[in-house]
């Protein structure tokens, strides 16, 4: 399936293939007139483009499958104390299902969905040959970056709140709700349970909204969406094994992946906020650093394809 | 548009948020930390003394615990590492604690990535909580009614503890000094210097924060003679004198949990006997981690302050894979063992284990020696008479 095909279904009632003829349809309004209309149109076209392409259909799926799995497992063999992340509590409370589906895609899975659409956002419409007949419209390339970004987020959130949600929901099926264990040993209320997996979700969402940031950043470096999404991907597994050599404990703190775990400070009872803290810093200094050299890059750069 | 026009200049909006970002990062602790604190002068007995007198009944905080001890890389799976919740990764790497304490009330976390270990007493009950066991253990206190022995009978983790155990131990061998002013959790703070006036110790100094308001230790670095970087360090990172709210010190076990009940009474139960030397069976790792500590009664003491050593007798029959035996680690033990030096003396024969801050000597005859102090006197300490165990 052709990304071309695709565009082809978002323009719905376009007759003509691809997007490089039908650049009008996608455009805003011209500048001098840009409205609150034009931008949301644009960005409705955007995440049509994201969440209309069939291959991102068949990733949320893989997302959703990891807490499917995870329930019937442990439904069907229930674990006898350990296992990884959350799993021996997920007989006590469905909500851990969703946890720990959250814990085991963290290090891969959701990367992957970060990395695809982020290398996608630039490189791809380049590599499609979009791209030139989209700035020929004019858009402004500020513009057109913004609204690539506002996709990606509302990407991420999307898919992390797909895991939890699938996950969520799975667990209350299978093995009931009620008051949820903290890491701390005490109990906190259903509705608070609830509370505390929202806050995971919006933590991990700062989190891979960073390395979404990076992503859109290698992403305007290359004509290649698929070298761009590798680049982010190795550049993650890069950092988490980093983070696991001892000797380099001086760089930890820098690296983007240090803080991602921290997530279990929600989980205790109190709050532990001053562990959380640091890894939101981190992620809105990684954000703020490579969207700014998206944009210098991106819109200094000869767009020839 | 219209101010970035040139392609360069816009290349200076990322470099600037980085530089921003990373001198914040790195500017910022160093110059808080460079600060001139100035407080009314004080010395090193009044610091002493207010250190005695300080009166705080509650508290809540965090404590970062670093240890830095240079002791040889332990075989895989033991030692914890970073972010573990076994209570032996305070042998080595940083450990962030968070510690409440109220009256008779008090709980200290240790805050694993996703896990957590957990002492909390109400004043009434003690509790140990392990998330990665999903297990608690339980023990109902004695009526302790304002008994001050109590509160000596916590386990020295918070500064406050330790530092009462540093003093506890002092003696005509220490320097007591006051160093510069500091800033500790956001607080300034006084600095009191314990140095051992006898050789033979690998201990430099001892260096105690005192906050300047409340009178409490807020920070104690063991350094290593001839160095400047501590091998030990207990901090508060944040520090409120606010009383904590009392459902922190609650602790009810969910369903599904495992309990275990212990007794104060008979506190010798098997495979917590190190526990019971502190009268606090909970509070040991539940694995009992030295089991050469339940040799009891034979155990003696060689040389005395800081170049004290103590002797004990590995159990009967022990085999030397035994002392670092966890189930299932005995061949890693063994092979750690190894790889340790041999060395040879009058005294006789065994393995040398030394850090920056300990030595331990591990005899062929089954003694264990063990002090903060160097290689000579821990042999001379083997040679010495009171060293043989009858």
């Amino acid at each position: 399936m052709s990304a071309a095909e695709q565009r082809t279904a978002a323009d719905v009632g376009d007759p003509a293939p691809g997007r490089g003829a039908t650049p009008a349809r996608r455009s805003p309004a011209p500048a001098t007139t840009a409205v609150r209309g034009g931008w949301l149109r644009f960005l409705r076209s955007e995440l049509w483009l994201v969440y209309g392409r069939r291959r991102n259909w068949v990733g949320a799926l893989v997302l959703a499958s990891v807490p499917v799995i995870i329930a019937v497992a442990v439904r069907v063999s229930p674990p006898s104390g350990g296992g990884p992340g959350f799993f021996d509590l997920i007989t006590a409370n469905g909500l851990f299902v969703a946890l720990a589906a959250l814990t085991l895609e963290l290090p891969l899975f959701l990367p992957i969905a970060v990395a695809t659409i982020a290398g996608d956002a630039v490189a791809g419409e380049a590599n499609l040959g979009t791209l030139r007949y989209l700035l020929v419209v004019p858009v402004d390339r500020t513009r057109l970056l913004v609204v690539k970004f506002a996709a990606l987020v509302i990407f991420t959130v999307s898919a992390t709140l797909l895991v939890a949600a699938v996950g969520a929901v799975m667990g209350l099926v299978l093995f009931g709700g009620g008051p949820m264990l903290t890491l701390s040993g005490t109990t906190v209320s259903f509705a608070a349970g609830l509370g505390r997996l929202a806050l995971v979700c919006a933590y991990l969402s700062i989190c891979l909204v960073a390395l979404g940031a990076i992503g859109l950043f290698i992403s305007t470096l290359t004509e290649q969406p698929i070298g761009a999404t590798i680049a982010v991907l190795v550049l993650t597994l890069a950092s988490q094994i980093m983070d696991a050599i001892p000797q380099l404990s001086a760089i930890h703190e820098y690296l983007p992946t240090h803080y991602w775990l921290a997530f279990g400070d929600l989980l205790r009872d109190p709050i532990a906020l001053d562990g959380l803290e640091p890894g939101i810093v981190s992620a809105l200094a990684y954000t703020a650093v490579f969207t700014t050299a998206a944009w210098a890059r991106f819109t200094t750069r000869d767009i020839s394809s | 548009m219209t101010t970035l026009t040139r392609p360069g200049l816009r290349w200076a909006v990322p470099t600037g948020v980085a530089a921003l970002v990373l001198g914040g990062a790195v500017a910022g602790p160093a110059l808080s930390a460079s600060a001139e604190v100035e407080l009314p002068e004080r010395s090193a007995a009044q610091l002493l003394t207010d250190l005695q007198t300080a009166d705080v009944d509650a508290f809540s905080g965090t404590v970062r615990h670093h240890a830095d001890l240079g002791l040889p890389v332990l075989p895989g799976g033991m030692g914890g590492g970073e972010h573990s919740t076994d209570l032996s990764a305070l042998l080595d790497g940083t450990t962030e604690l968070r510690v409440w304490a109220a009256g008779h009330k008090g709980r200290v976390s240790l805050e694993g990535r996703l896990g957590e270990y957990g002492i909390v007493t109400d004043g009434a009950d003690l509790w140990t909580w392990s998330s990665d066991e999903n297990a608690a253990t339980h023990v109902a206190l004695p009526d302790h009614d304002g008994d001050p022995a109590w509160s000596r009978e916590v386990p020295p983790v918070t500064p406050e503890q330790v530092t009462q155990a540093v003093l506890d131990a002092l003696e005509p061998t220490t320097t007591v000094t006051s160093g510069p002013n500091d800033t500790v959790a956001g607080r300034a703070a006084y600095e009191l210097v314990l140095e051992p006036a006898t050789s033979g110790s690998l201990i430099g100094s001892v260096r105690i924060a005192v906050d300047a308001a409340e009178h409490v230790p807020t920070r104690v670095q063991v350094l290593p003679a001839g160095s400047s970087v501590p091998a030990l360090e207990v901090a508060f990172t944040e520090l409120s004198f606010a009383t904590p709210a009392d459902d922190v010190f609650a602790f009810t076990p969910a369903p599904g949990v495992s309990v275990e009940e212990h007794s104060l009474e008979g506190h010798t139960r098997a495979g917590h006997d190190g526990a019971g030397e502190h009268g606090l069976p909970g509070a040991a790792p539940a694995d009992g981690a030295f089991p050469g500590a339940a040799a009891g009664d034979r155990v003696a003491v060689v040389g005395e302050g800081w170049s004290a050593v103590v002797v004990s007798a590995l159990p009967d029959g022990a085999d030397l894979t035994d002392l670092l035996g966890a189930e299932g680690a005995g061949r890693d033990a063994g092979a750690f063992l190894q790889a340790l030096p041999r060395v040879e003396g009058s005294w006789g024969s065994g393995r040398l284990l030394t850090s920056r801050l300990v030595s331990a000597l591990l005899t062929d005859d089954g003694r264990l020696l063990v002090g903060a102090v160097d290689r000579a006197t821990l042999e001379s300490a083997a040679g010495d008479p009171a060293a043989a165990l009858g």
